[in-house]
């Protein structure tokens, strides 16, 4: 019976295991085993640190109408106190500082390899930074874990757009046209942005251009 | 046998455990790691210093808490607390020197810590260790410590080891991460609440007040001299309350 049970474990660890790695590719690595179920929590954390970091490490977002409570006894000195201790101004990073922000981004596609906003904003960022050919590993690993989704294939064509690597280009906004679907509030540009590039780049072809 | 003996006891007592130097040898292993890794930004300083300092802050709490936590309490169970008060000393003096030794430990720990981050930036190259700004949170670091191992001792002396350490780390997450999200919530709730919460908040010892590590993350300079000066005067005024408690409370308690 002993016998009968660990063969058909070892069967089905046979099996399944690998099964249930190539379905979250995440599983290998240390720092998701570590975090276990907050690790998804813990991307979106990261994804947002990258946003605090362009700010210069301005995390305060008021609400419109917030006003300090003034009236109440010692409130003006605590908020003074917690002012400064942070970083309350408003500024952007620029020139060279903004690479500062990428690794957040390398930090939640680890933790979720499905966050799509991380590896499409990450690519963008990649580019911007003068980094081409990473913004476009970036992008690609995105696809690879994500392969249905039409976002990265419309960030990966837009950069082989700027590139001037029209086919390839031509060859991913199609994809992402082919893969479109009206996900949230942004779909619909994404769409127009699809069919534009999509229609500059079949224009720049050499064999449109030769014609 | 005064109260300094009684805190020299306490530091070498941390130092022959072994928790301080796992702790040290992760700290490393996190700084040289920082160091070799490139993840795509060739110069990821504000990462690398934010990631290290995060985490040095975070673990001298971790190790600060349980060991000013236990202080009294493991003395009376095992009994040296009678060893120790059979000198002519008042009790006082052996409550104030608990809290100074753990304090003295937690800031002994914390700054080979702290000299793991300055080597790293020195070899990265990519924060300035002339900084004001990296000295004072250093500094500020420190009051904090002073401030929580003071409440700890506190907290110990009235619950066991175990509420004492949850207690303490609550009272510290609240405060260091919470509190101007807390003090936001106040400003929106009816009046007597309001009035009632913010009691309740004025009376929390405020963590954050000693937090400028963004600052020096994101090189915002030092801190003003007269808040900085503010924010040490606090740290130093709780401390004293939160210990002439305990040996208070401590007088009257039966052993």
């Amino acid at each position: 019976m002993a016998i009968c049970a660990a063969v058909t474990a070892l069967l089905l660890s046979t099996i399944l295991v690998p099964k249930l790695r190539s379905a979250t590719p995440q599983a290998d690595d240390i720092l998701v085993q570590a975090l276990g179920g907050t690790a998804g929590l813990a991307a979106d954390q990261a994804y947002r640190e990258a946003d605090v970091y362009f700010h210069g490490g301005n995390a305060v977002r008021r609400r419109p109408g917030d006003r300090p409570a003034h009236d109440l006894p010692l409130a003006k000195w605590i908020a003074r106190m917690q002012g400064e201790a942070a970083p309350r101004t408003h500024r952007h990073l620029g020139g060279v500082e903004e690479k500062e922000i990428l690794p957040w981004f390398a930090v939640a596609v680890r933790l979720n390899p499905h966050h799509i906003e991380a590896w499409s904003t990450g690519s963008y960022w990649y580019f911007r930074t003068g980094n081409r050919e990473r913004a476009l590993r970036f992008a690609s690993d995105g696809i690879k874990s994500n392969p249905g989704n039409y976002r990265l294939y419309l960030d990966r064509g837009i950069v082989f757009y700027h590139l001037r690597k029209w086919d390839d280009s031509v060859r991913d906004l199609e994809s992402a046209r082919r893969l479109w679907k009206n996900l949230n509030e942004d779909s619909p540009y994404d769409l127009r942005a699809i069919e534009g590039y999509l229609s500059y780049a079949k224009s720049h072809r050499p064999s449109v251009t030769a014609r | 046998m005064g109260s300094l003996a009684i805190a020299r006891l306490s530091v070498v007592e941390t130092l022959r455990r072994k928790e301080f130097y796992v702790v040290l040898v992760l700290v490393l292993g996190l700084a040289g790691w920082m160091l070799m890794l490139n993840l795509g930004s060739s110069g990821a300083g504000r990462f690398a210093k934010d990631i290290v300092m995060q985490a040095i802050w975070l673990a001298s709490f971790a190790l600060a808490v349980p060991l000013a936590a236990r202080q009294i309490s493991s003395d009376v169970e095992q009994k040296t607390v009678y060893v120790l008060m059979s000198r002519p000393i008042h009790r006082w003096h052996y409550v104030v020197g608990r809290a100074l030794g753990a304090s003295a430990a937690s800031i002994v720990c914390f700054a080979s810590m702290f000299a793991v981050l300055v080597i790293m930036l020195l070899a990265k190259g990519a924060g300035s260790i002339a900084d004001m700004g990296l000295w004072q949170a250093f500094i500020l670091q420190i009051a904090a410590l002073v401030m929580l191992c003071s409440l700890a001792v506190c907290i110990s002396v009235v619950a066991t080891p175990g509420g004492a350490v949850t207690f303490s780390l609550i009272l510290l997450l609240v405060t260091r991460y919470g509190s101007a999200s807390i003090l936001s919530r106040i400003e929106h709730m009816p009046a007597v609440a309001r009035e009632t919460a913010w009691a309740v908040y004025i009376a929390l010892p405020h963590f954050e007040f000693f937090n400028i590590s963004q600052r020096v993350v994101h090189g915002w300079g030092a801190l003003p001299a007269d808040m900085f000066l503010q924010s040490l005067v606090y740290g130093f005024v709780c401390s004293v309350f939160f210990t002439t408690l305990a040996a208070v409370i401590f007088r009257k308690r039966w052993l």
